[in-house]
């Protein structure tokens, strides 16, 4: 075999390999995803709404969180309290109490003390003036002690005789 | 009417013309991929995506080419992300024994009847077995569907060095085959 009909034969082959047709339902396929694409579709709108929308929320979230105060203030335990008692302050615990506004109202209500409370009208009653006699002021005698003196008689001392040692251990 | 014209119209709105331009080339299209697959399914897919990327990609289309070479340089970069894929899975095997397949389906032309069929099936065998880049050079240029330089600007490389492929195809082919008996 020569080299032509070397040529000829991988010719052949190849073209033979490559003499294929694509299906007729390939150019309808092709078309029908081509219609698909060219149309909108509303639900692509309705997903990027909604995209949006959450977008927005977490945005608005955000904010609000941060704006949020930074230390919670827990106020104590509600107090009964009876109408006609004088106002009672509870205590609030003194690292609460910074600047807030509960911090203004409680010293508030310690500076003007009890008339800060607004007592019913049927509690209120004309206190009538009361009579007090004149204090008569008398002299008080009180009597003399009697000063003693005592002497303190002196003291002998006797003096101190050191016995051996050896003589105490027997 | 024109490649050029039916583009216009499809730009202005009209989706049928670009069916006829899918009717033109599809062909051509089909074919490359099945040069880079070997096998029907894998082509015929690829083949549907590159027109319909094609339709999507107009605005892409500077007219430096044919519509027909813009087309396949689209379906052959899928169709070599598809080898690529398919190589990675293992698949290999599976793709040369469909590609046996094929060879078997084959209906042989005229001219290949002058031929021993035996022979034949002996060159397409060895044909398989060359590496990618001489056995697409040698495949593509067997379609038909473009001339070397159109096929070579689709390929993204330059004209001489796919014709050089397609030389160096023959010459292995014609070295393996000299061997045999």
């Amino acid at each position: 075999m020569n080299e032509h009909e070397f040529d000829r034969a991988i010719d052949v082959a190849a073209g033979t390999l490559m003499a294929r047709e694509p299906s007729r339902a390939l150019g309808y396929d092709v078309m029908a995803r081509v219609r698909e694409s060219a149309t909108p579709k509303p639900w692509r709108f309705g997903w990027m709404a909604a995209t949006a929308s959450i977008v927005l929320c977490a945005a608005i979230a955000t904010t609000v969180m941060n704006q949020a105060p930074e230390l919670a203030i827990r106020l104590p335990h509600a107090a009964t309290l009876a109408i006609a008692d004088p106002a009672v302050v509870p205590d609030v615990p003194a690292d609460l109490l910074r600047e807030t506004p509960q911090r203004r109202v409680v010293a508030r209500i310690r500076k003007e003390g009890v008339s800060a409370v607004v007592l019913p009208p049927d509690d209120s009653s004309t206190i009538e003036p009361i009579e007090t006699d004149p204090i008569a002021l008398s002299t008080i005698d009180v009597p003399q002690l009697e000063r003693e003196s005592t002497s303190i008689e002196s003291i002998r001392v006797e003096p101190i005789t050191i016995e051996p040692l050896s003589a105490s251990n027997d | 009417m024109t490649d050029g014209e039916l583009l216009e119209q499809v730009r202005a709105g009209d989706h049928a013309a670009f069916g006829e331009l899918v009717e033109r080339h599809r062909s051509a299209v089909y074919r490359a991929a099945f040069a880079a697959l070997g096998n029907d399914a894998d082509a015929e897919d690829i083949a549907q995506e590159a027109l319909v990327l094609a339709y999507r990609r107009l605005d892409q289309f500077r007219g430096d080419a044919s519509v027909r070479t813009w087309m396949v340089s689209i379906a052959w970069r899928l169709a070599l992300s598809r080898r690529r894929r398919l190589w990675w899975k293992g698949n290999r095997a599976v793709v040369h024994e469909t590609e046996l397949q094929a060879l078997r389906d084959v209906t042989p032309s005229p001219e290949a009847r002058v031929q021993s069929a035996q022979f034949i099936k002996t060159v397409q065998r060895e044909i398989r077995r060359l590496p990618p880049k001489l056995r697409d050079a040698l495949l593509l240029t067997a379609a038909g569907d473009l001339t070397q330089d159109e096929i070579a600007a689709a390929l993204n490389i330059p004209g001489a060095t796919f014709r050089g492929r397609v030389r160096d195809a023959r010459l292995r082919l014609k070295a393996r085959l000299g061997e045999k008996p």
